[in-house]
């Protein structure tokens, strides 16, 4: 809900002709994730003059980004709604009305995802939003992204800044009518400006935003097998509760191994999968006693935590 | 975790336990000797295994009978 400019020393009046060609904000598709802040504390933005725009969006899904500088893209949503709460008027004695500032005109953004996209380990990664102040872009149909420039001559966009303490998920059941669904909604601040919304297109992208994915989180169970070999089984929260899935195909090149008492570098020499998703690795010898943890990076398409294991 | 030693090398008994004496080979490879891995293997099963510690006894020298 974006103020009224009044600055009587300096009067303002709207231009609101338009050129033939303009971008229009189509169907919203979903929206992505950035959290407020980086880890430097500085706000997050999309640096606009890039050469490289498209790739610098997706480098910024990739876990080779800072989990604090990183977007989450949402998958495809359904039902999307931008619905604004009243103005709020006090109506004088007279029955002449007051608008008054500040209060009101709340836009609430609700939207529901579908059938895989509601299955409840998906609930247990929306449960991690909320925790810490947060923005979001939007896509659309068409493919843009759309954030906000605070100056029309800025050459940065950030997202749009959601009212964090609002935000809401839970699931909707299947029935005999209806799939399942995850409920999503928040609150835009209060005193975002949303007039200052910009897209990036498909065009500046060289992608439909549409395709963009968010990253799968995944979790190692590690044992020890001697002062030399350690086994890691890499696995993601989906599965059945007795039948994990496993993340297969990773290489030693994506495993670390880090003596995390005394850091001195990886130790790893070598990493053999055997069965699919198990990953045995062989290591400089480890100390007894001491923590070491098993980094996997790059995974494409996975955000895997560290493994952690005492040394024998 | 129960932890055994052969010389200087460790390896995980419960583990040890856990496998085949293969599936302990195919492993630790990489890490060990296959001697040693079969070894601690072994000493893990409570099966018996030779003593690394023993020094070798000297050879008799033969007494040419003349």
């Amino acid at each position: 809900m974006g103020q009224n400019i009044c600055s009587c020393g300096n009067p303002t009046m709207p231009n609101l002709g338009r050129p033939d060609c303009v971008i229009e904000m189509k169907a919203l598709a979903f929206p992505i994730i950035v959290p407020r802040y980086k880890e430097n504390g500085t706000r997050n933005t999309i640096d606009l003059a890039s050469a490289t725009l498209g790739a610098d969006i997706k480098d910024l899904i990739a876990t080779s980004t800072q989990l604090l500088s990183r977007i989450y893209p949402f998958p495809r949503c359904e039902n999307i709604t931008f619905e604004r709460t009243e103005t709020v008027y006090e109506t004088a004695p007279s029955t002449r009305k007051y608008k008054i500032a500040g209060v009101g005109g709340v836009r609430t953004f609700k939207f529901e995802t579908w059938g895989k996209d509601a299955v409840h380990q998906m609930l247990r990664e929306l449960k991690k939003i909320g925790c810490s102040d947060v923005d979001f872009y939007l896509t659309d149909v068409g493919g843009s992204i759309w954030g906000i420039k605070d100056n029309e001559l800025d050459t940065v966009i950030r997202g749009y800044e959601m009212a964090t303490e609002t935000y809401d998920s839970y699931k909707e059941y299947a029935s005999d009518t209806t799939t399942q669904k995850a409920m999503i909604s928040w609150d835009l601040n209060n005193s975002e400006c949303e007039e200052n919304s910009y897209a990036i297109t498909s065009e500046e992208l060289g992608y439909s935003a549409n395709t963009l994915r968010g990253n799968i989180s995944g979790n190692q169970i590690v044992t020890p097998l001697s002062s030399t070999t350690v086994k890691t089984e890499v696995v993601t929260g989906f599965g059945s509760a007795g039948a994990r899935e496993h993340i297969v195909g990773l290489s030693w090149v994506n495993i670390t191994v880090e003596n995390t008492d005394n850091p001195a570098g990886d130790i790893s020499t070598g990493s053999v999968e055997n069965p699919n998703g198990t990953y045995t690795i062989t290591t400089s010898a480890t100390t007894a006693g001491e923590n070491y943890k098993i980094t996997v990076s790059d995974a494409t398409g996975y955000d895997i935590a560290n493994g952690t294991f005492v040394g024998l | 975790m129960e932890i055994m030693y052969l010389g200087e090398d460790r390896f995980n008994a419960d583990w040890l336990k856990s496998v085949t004496e293969n599936q302990a080979v195919k492993d630790l490879k990489g890490g060990h000797k296959v001697n040693q891995i079969r070894n601690a293997w072994k000493q893990a099963n409570g099966f018996s295994v030779p003593k690394y510690d023993s020094s070798k006894k000297p050879k008799k020298k033969s007494t040419k009978i003349d």
